[in-house]
């Protein structure tokens, strides 16, 4: 499912790369400022995503970057469910200045909720790492409020459980709380 | 090699002896002149002719009660007390399964001097159900299962025995013996389990997308409603059709037990029963070298229902077991033609007396 999608996001990135290609030498042109997708400053967004295969989630996620390099964003990103919990640490990077955006996730699975019957933290654990790849563009000309579409792979070797690899793919709406 | 780095050396070896597997019992020999055979146990050729009178008629003679189990669910038991016993035998049966479809087997280690005390599972047999469709298999926590044998051990078994005492399984009961025997090693003096549930055949799926897609579901809602490919119980399900036992006349009684005891029926499985086995399964593969009880898998040569390489997992790292495989058996060991059944049930008596001897 997440294979299929792939040209959807990266067709959705070309579309909104602000980093125009010349069509005659192939170079990249400077890019044009704008606030599109690489907001001026530093900023801290909320996330709110559904997706599977955690249905919910809430997100926190910094964004910044240098002078002259990539954007990089850091979350802290919270799925509870119905069965599965899982919180994670994402970091990742927009190494070509526009929608694209590719990184790494840490999770911790808690197969059972902490709150359900004969819970035991140490035998419901999980440690997960994946990779994902996606998109966030800005939405409504505005970098106050952006649209991501991420799909990702997490492995889990490590924990009281062996667990297959787990597919994820997130639609998630992210408003712009602080800027720096 | 560097001395000054000998500590480390030692470290690194002492971690690494520390980390293997567990040392291995000897086996114990299930195959010498003393102890029943085969042909010492219960036959097909005169069981219809016997059953009504000799068997159900008995079973449904036998002590009952019950205890309140897990989140107020009330479990119903069986007991078969036998004067002078050799030991003790707790039955656990397998997903779908009334204790009533074991009877035979029941009055079959009576015979070989093993009182039995056998509950229903939750959802099971006689047992309250978890939905207000008794067909489906239901349960909220796999752990609910463990919990339920761990109340009628403490509170029905032990206060009533003395002695040796052991636990016959099959298939998810062997998943729940084998996560009881993992919480409570102390209990039991030994465990035969009949085509044990430590890994689930998930058809045409692949496992991971099987487990994946289950989880899935499970976190987005009740995962009350059946899994895909199940429903309600079949009343017209065709002995030609089955892939679970060789024998028709024991196929024939099982059926007419859900006839007759319409109540007693269990159909297929909710998505969370699904994720839950999942998650008992998952954690049955890091348990076994943690697990200490002697132990006997009968694995069934032919099997569709569960993974036999699970359970060779299993029973490769934990310290006390060993495995049987039963060349062309169906998964319903206890319930299979007598080729099948009488061999796995000579074994694991001879593996209990074995340890009766040895206590």
């Amino acid at each position: 499912m997440s294979c299929a999608l792939f040209p959807l996001v990266l067709a959705a990135t070309i579309a909104f790369a602000d980093e125009p290609v010349d069509a005659v030498s192939g170079a990249t042109q400077e890019p044009p400022p704008t606030d599109n997708v690489r907001p001026p400053a530093d900023a801290l967004y909320v996330n709110g995503k559904l997706g599977w295969f955690q249905p919910v989630g809430v997100q926190a996620l910094y964004t910044f970057a240098g002078a002259k390099g990539p954007r990089w964003d850091a979350d802290l990103l919270v799925e509870p469910s119905r069965y599965w919990q899982s919180v994670s640490l994402g970091g990742g990077v927009r190494p070509f200045h526009n929608a694209l955006a590719v990184g790494v996730r840490g999770r911790w699975i808690q197969q059972h909720a902490p709150w359900s019957r004969g819970y035991s933290g140490l035998a419901e654990s999980a440690f997960g790492l994946g990779a994902e790849l996606g998109g966030r563009w800005a939405l409504l000309g505005s970098d106050q409020l952006h649209l991501s579409l991420m799909a990702g792979v997490t492995a889990s070797p490590w924990g009281s459980a062996i667990i297959p690899p787990m597919i994820t793919i997130d639609l998630g709406v992210g408003w712009k709380v602080m800027e720096r | 090699m560097n001395p000054r780095r000998a500590p480390l050396y030692a470290v690194g070896a002492l971690l690494l002896v520390g980390c293997g597997l567990p040392d291995k019992l000897d086996p114990i020999d299930l195959d010498g002149p003393d102890g029943p055979t085969a042909a010492d146990f219960s036959s097909e050729d005169d069981l219809l002719d016997r059953y009504d009178d000799e068997i159900e008629a008995r079973f449904l003679a036998l002590e009952e009660g019950s205890f309140v189990g897990a989140d107020d669910i009330t479990i119903r038991y069986r007991v078969n007390p036998v004067a002078g016993a050799k030991g003790t035998v707790v039955f656990l049966t397998g997903r779908t399964e009334p204790i009533l479809k074991h009877g035979e087997t029941f009055f079959d280690l009576e015979q070989h001097g093993y009182q039995v005390y056998a509950m229903d599972h939750r959802g099971h047999g006689a047992s309250d159900r978890m939905l207000d469709n008794p067909d489906t298999c239901h349960v909220e926590y796999f752990q609910d299962y463990v919990d339920d044998l761990a109340t009628f051990v403490d509170t029905v078994v032990l206060p009533e025995v003395d002695g040796p005492l052991f636990i016959l399984a099959h298939s998810m009961g062997g998943a729940v013996s084998a996560l009881y025997l993992h919480q409570q090693p102390d209990t039991f003096d030994g465990a035969a389990f009949s085509s044990p549930m430590m890994g689930i055949d998930t058809g045409v799926f692949p496992q991971g997308v099987a487990q994946m897609l289950s989880v899935g579901t499970c976190n987005s809602s009740a995962a009350e409603g059946y899994t895909v490919g199940h429903g309600d119980y079949d009343a017209d399900a065709l002995f030609e059709d089955n892939d679970t036992t060789h024998s028709a006349v024991r196929y024939q009684l099982k059926m007419d037990i859900y006839d007759e005891h319409t109540e007693l029926r269990v159909g297929g499985s909710s998505w969370r029963w699904v994720c839950e086995s999942f998650w008992a399964t998952e954690h049955l593969q890091r348990l076994g070298r943690h697990t200490d009880t002697r132990t006997l898998i009968l694995q069934a040569g032919d099997e569709t229902k569960v993974l036999p390489e699970a359970q060779d997992l299993w029973c490769s790292e934990a310290p006390g077991c060993q495995l049987i495989t039963l060349d062309g058996a169906w998964h319903e060991i206890f319930t299979e033609a007598d080729e099948h059944r009488n061999e796995a049930l000579s074994k694991a008596v001879r593996f209990f007396d074995a340890l009766v001897e040895a206590r």
